[in-house]
């Protein structure tokens, strides 16, 4: 017997969308201690239930109780601070950081003080979570590389490990071999003996019958019925997912179908989504194709117009079909409208007129020159054709209803005249009127000839408009139903997976020692080119390359870039970019080495230099974030503003005549070491502690590379992309400062250029300018990349002129290097 | 209709701005409204303008492309070379130019692409690599031999209208790429696929629209612009110099943001680019004639851009759907 305490108390819960309604007055409990399923078909509300018990959506009626009290979640971190958690195939974590550092940042989990991470202590830590599911996962390598089941195992893990209270657990098994879902078996059912309340949906019901104390299922958004398993079996399971008082359909009067139009022999997708699927449409039948989420269908209808490679054989009214995209396939008498018209099929601001003609707006005209009387008359007409509900063809297609914007896509993929039409969910999230207008048109449609495959989760729908019902079932043809022969029951069960579904075990990559592996080996790839050109520039120049006396020259060359060049790699990192630098610097050598000339001690201008370059930096990343424009554009406009504030301030004249005081600061050598190099050495010991031993430093990785992720783990992307910015800034004002101490002087042109080599370093030593990558030693690396090449083209009597297109080039080809690095296939395929 | 008051907000409010800054500065500036030195200024604008038609469909793409000061630089540089060292007849010289401007606008095109790299990065690697060149091609020199009657074209030659009004040559020519370019904008497939890449590049996609063609168009077409504006450049300053045009990107977008087009894309307007242009032509040829420096009007151009564009995403935002 479960020791059954109610934990969360749902009540009357309402969601839609649009016109729908996902969530319909449910109301139900979950209990501690207790496995409770939740079962119903695509559509029924499971999902949406589930976001809005876990803070991500908040409903629009009914209440929640938690422990008895009323219960608001403001967030999915709220939910999370109470115990409450979901696993499913999506959720947001870091690719590029490993395991253990994703539950750092997504559970907070502790790792030594915010000021030196524990790695040891956090990576032992993990492994003992997951050695409790008997679970040995690599927990240093990116977590990208990991499977999606072998992820979901770890959250599992990472549940039992933080005695979380309510556990959704959304199709877990979708990923997982036999074996894996063994161990998730006898794990939540420790996780349930533990008194944590485990919700369990899905769609294998051998699963829910083997492992529910309760079982919930939802259809249409309502609860049909609630009890203890004892209380189902498979057959009432089915009946009750599916289960309507028989509506009598009005089912088209069909001719015979006539000729195939369109055939698939044994297609299959190289990524795996589908594979061997074998169906013909024929002219005047509606194929619907049924099944549920991850069968592949929308995968196929994209194969279908050559949005997604396949292989196998397609043929078109008899000969060879072979689409190379959209437009192809439209020429060629194939037409999809997409399942998800808000992310595919829409541009939103745009007018109705535009969404219309988008695909075939070069048969309005010639030569491409279309007019916009006939765009015009063409999309009003469709508009009106389809019954739309608008005011003007000229309103944004975003002000229209879901239902009205359907409508308008049909509209514009049927205004061609296509002779096969491929629907994907053509009245999801629309409502009951446009829905039945829709369905008359599709059989309108079909009674004109044309070939259709309806891909539907709507099992009513799919059963009243298709001629033929195919079911595909985790990614091939699961069964075929003639319509007299379809029942909702049988065409249901068609879709859901077997039971001994043997899955190749994912093989778990290995782990690699040390928990930044595999930026080490870019790292380190920068020291071997390198080496490499050290040695080939020994070889062509010998002494007057490997002398003591250049080789100290270079290093402190490399020493002020590299300053910078760590700054650089901070806003990188963090996603941002900063090139607005180099006229940082003249602004604030200026200002701050002017203060020397007035007496200022040489270390109150270093404070003076880093508190201004905070400032810019700082108003940098205020102006972009809070202004809400690309830092592309606002650093862009502060080369010329911060330059012309120099310029303004120096009236033109050269900064110079500093005391000697001053230039004690980085002028000479300290122990056969040049100053600067020191400070150099300095400034990078502290970035390194900072990227890669403070929890600060962690976060502008976790922002850089996924920031949804980040915002969900309730980390403020804005407020960290402004702390690297404002130290960048103050790296910048300590570049400046020591500039003007080394070389003596601040000119007017002093800096021009400087952001490039900065941003160069930065990127060859692995940086990524889209965010996420890079380390201290790569910029290390870089930087001094950057001066060994200066010095070549000095001592191959290159003209210095040429700089500009080394470290273009340098730029380009680190940056395509990188991109083909990681552009490796991953281990997960979502 | 819905499209005409549209239409009469950003563009009107352009006009508007432009009749308050020509009004105040002519009735405060002595010889502001003189004919001569009206037709004169249009000289200024030419460069800029005709760079800026591209720069908006990039832009509206959802792009940024910071090479054009550096390619226009490279195309006036080879050009020169060609002219000088090599004998190159004059026509020639301009051909190549075109064709450099072009080539170096592909190969933007061509990393976007191919190599599958943000416009961002790879506009500001050649914006380096494109000056480098143009240095190291000429050891920093200027190439200043040009003939006369090309030269002439540049800095005084113009369409005479009535007594006192002389439309510069270049102008004209502005006038017309910038014709061709609204149109292509508003009414070739080319515009309008370029909006909806910027607006919902994957919705792009699902309706047949290929990124790549769009991308080879507009990129090519900026360097093209860059090759144009080299040879008003070199005609109007009787010199090809590698260091000319620094700074252009940011004069060629401020036009654009002030124009009213969104950095963030999937909307623009080459005409609301041609009205930027001529109202920043009129603010800086007022502060000239006040004496105002140039690194004072760069200062107030750069903050100018910044609240622009901060105004068009607010004002954008506001909007329903």
């Amino acid at each position: 017997m479960t020791d059954s305490a109610t934990l969360l108390s749902i009540r009357h819960l309402s969601k839609s969308f649009g016109g729908s309604r996902a969530l319909d007055g449910v109301s139900l409990n979950f209990s501690a201690g207790e496995i409770h399923a939740l079962v119903g078909e695509n559509g029924a509300g499971k999902s949406t239930l589930i976001r809005c018990c876990t803070g991500v959506l908040s409903p629009d009626g009914g209440t929640l109780g938690w422990d008895g009290e009323p219960l608001q979640l403001r967030s999915p971190r709220h939910a999370r601070k109470l115990g409450i958690r979901a696993v499913h195939q999506e959720s947001e974590f870091f690719p590029e950081l490993s395991l253990a550092e994703n539950l750092m940042h997504i559970e907070g989990l502790a790792a030594g003080p915010a000021w030196w991470l524990d790695w040891r202590g956090l990576r032992t830590t993990v492994r003992a979570e997951l050695r409790a599911l008997d679970l040995d996962l690599p927990v240093d390598l990116p977590a990208g590389r990991l499977g999606i089941g072998q992820r979901m195992l770890a959250e599992i893990a990472g549940c039992l490990a933080r005695r979380s209270r309510l556990v959704f657990l959304d199709e877990p098994t979708a990923s997982l071999s036999v074996r894996e879902s063994e161990q998730l078996f006898s794990h939540l059912v420790r996780l349930k003996q533990a008194g944590t309340a485990v919700v369990y949906v899905s769609h294998r019901l051998e699963e829910v019958l083997r492992l529910a104390d309760r079982i919930t299922v939802l259809r249409d958004g309502k609860v049909a019925a609630a009890g203890p398993r004892a209380d189902f079996d498979r057959d009432k399971l089915v009946a009750t997912m599916v289960g309507r008082s028989p509506v009598t359909v009005e089912m088209a009067r069909d001719a015979a179908p006539g000729a195939p139009v369109l055939t698939l022999e044994n297609l299959s997708d190289p990524q795996g989504r589908f594979h061997d699927v074998s169906l013909s449409i024929c002219a005047g039948e509606i194929v619907g194709l049924y099944g549920l989420i991850g069968a592949g269908r929308s995968e196929l209808a994209q194969a279908l117009v050559g949005l997604r490679r396949s292989r196998g054989e397609l043929t078109l009214c008899g000969a060879k079909y072979l689409p190379a995209g959209p437009s192809q396939a439209l020429t060629a008498g194939v037409a999809l409208v997409p399942e998800d018209r808000r992310t595919d099929g829409i541009f939103v601001t745009h007018p109705c007129r535009e969404n219309v003609t988008a695909p075939w707006l070069g048969s309005l005209g010639r030569a491409g020159f279309f007019s916009l009387r006939r765009e015009r008359d063409r999309s009003d007409a469709v508009a009106r054709r389809w019954g739309t509900r608008y005011r003007d063809i000229e309103q944004p297609i975003g002000t229209l209803s879901g239902g009205n914007q359907q409508k308008l896509l049909l509209g514009r993929w049927l205004e061609p005249d296509p002779a096969v039409l491929l629907l994907d969910e053509p009245t999801r999230g629309v409502d009951v009127g446009a829905k039945a207008e829709i369905h008359a048109e599709i059989r309108r449609l079909a009674a004109q000839g044309k070939a259709v495959l309806l891909i539907s989760s709507d099992l009513p729908e799919v059963l009243a408009l298709s001629h033929r019902v195919v079911v595909l079932r985790e990614g091939t043809v699961g069964g075929e139903f003639a319509r007299a022969a379809a029942t909702e029951t049988l065409v249901a069960a068609a879709a859901l997976p077997r039971e001994k579904t043997v899955r190749p075990e994912a093989p778990a990559p290995r782990e690699r020692a040390g928990q930044r592996g595999p930026t080490i080996v870019r790292e380190l790839g920068v020291f071997g080119a390198l080496a490499a050109l050290a040695v080939v520039l020994t070889i062509l120049r010998g002494r007057e390359f490997a002398s003591a006396g250049n080789l100290l020259d270079i290093l402190a060359a490399a020493s002020l870039v590299s300053i910078a060049a760590a700054g650089t790699a901070l806003v990188l990192i963090s996603g941002g970019i900063d090139i607005s630098i180099g006229s940082m610097l003249g602004l604030v050598g200026a200002l701050a080495c002017t203060t020397a000339l007035h007496g200022l001690p040489p270390l109150a201008v270093l404070a003076v230099g880093i508190g201004l370059g905070v400032l810019c930096g700082g108003s940098n990343a205020l102006v972009a974030y809070r202004g809400g424009i690309h830092p592309i554009v606002v650093t862009l406009a502060g080369i010329y503003v911060y330059r012309g504030l120099m310029l303004r301030f120096t009236g033109g004249y050269e900064v110079m005549n500093l005391p000697p005081g001053f230039r004690s600061l980085a002028e000479g050598s300290l122990a056969g070491i040049p100053k600067v190099v020191w400070f150099a050495a300095a400034v990078h010991a502290a970035n390194a502690w900072f990227l890669h031993q403070t929890l600060a430093g962690r976060r502008l990785y976790a922002v850089g590379g996924s920031p949804k992720a980040a915002a969900l783990a309730g980390l403020r992307p804005e407020a960290i992309r402004a702390l690297a910015f404002a130290l960048g800034g103050a790296l910048v004002g300590l570049t400046a400062v020591l500039w003007g101490a080394y070389y003596g002087k601040i000119q007017s042109n002093t800096g021009t250029g400087f952001e490039m080599q900065a941003i160069a370093a930065a990127v060859i030593g692995g940086c990524a300018v889209t965010g996420g990558r890079g380390g201290a030693l790569g910029v290390v690396a870089g930087a001094v990349l950057m001066a060994v090449v200066y010095n070549a083209l000095v001592l191959l009597q290159v003209s210095a002129y040429w700089q500009g297109v080394f470290v273009g080039a340098l730029i380009l080809g680190a940056t395509a290097l990188d991109g083909w690095l990681h552009r490796q296939p991953r281990g997960t395929s979502t | 209709m819905r499209r005409w008051r549209e239409f009469f907000g950003r563009e009107a409010l352009l006009l508007l701005l432009i009749a308050v800054v020509a009004g105040s500065f002519g009735a405060t500036v002595p010889g502001y409204l003189d004919p001569a030195n009206l037709g004169d200024r249009l000289r200024y604008l030419v460069e800029t303008g005709l760079i800026a038609v591209p720069m908006t469909f990039i832009i509206a793409s959802g792009g940024i492309d910071l090479s054009v000061g550096s390619l226009l630089a490279l195309a006036g540089v080879a050009a020169g070379l060609a002219h000088t060292r090599a004998g190159w007849p004059l026509s020639a010289t301009i051909g190549l130019a075109l064709v450099v401007g072009a080539a170096g606008g592909l190969v933007n095109a061509l990393a976007i692409q191919a190599l599958r790299l943000p416009a961002l990065v790879v506009t500001l690697a050649t914006l380096a690599l494109y000056r480098g060149l143009a240095f190291g091609l000429t050891g920093a020199r200027s190439i200043s031999e040009w003939p006369e009657a090309f030269t002439d074209w540049g800095s005084t030659g113009g369409l005479q209208i009535g007594e006192h009004w002389n439309v510069p040559w270049s102008f004209l020519l502005l006038l017309g790429v910038t014709a061709v370019g609204a149109a292509v904008f508003d009414r070739h497939t080319l515009g309008r696929q370029t909006r909806q890449l910027g607006e919902n590049a994957s919705a792009a996609r699902f309706a047949g629209i290929s990124a790549a063609r769009v991308q080879f168009a507009i990129y090519g077409a900026s360097g093209l612009a860059c090759g144009l504006a080299a040879v008003v450049w070199t005609a109007r300053f009787a010199t090809a110099h590698p260091g000319a045009a620094q700074g252009m990107e940011l004069d060629v977008i401020a036009v654009v943001v002030v124009g009213g087009t969104r950095i963030t894309g999937g909307a623009g307007s080459v005409i609301g680019t041609f009205l930027g242009l001529v109202l920043l032509g009129l603010l800086r040829y007022g502060l000239d004639m006040c004496s105002v420096s140039q690194q004072d009007q760069t200062i107030l151009l750069g903050l100018l851009v910044v609240a622009i564009a901060v105004t068009n995403e607010a004002w954008a935002r506001r909007k329903p759907g």
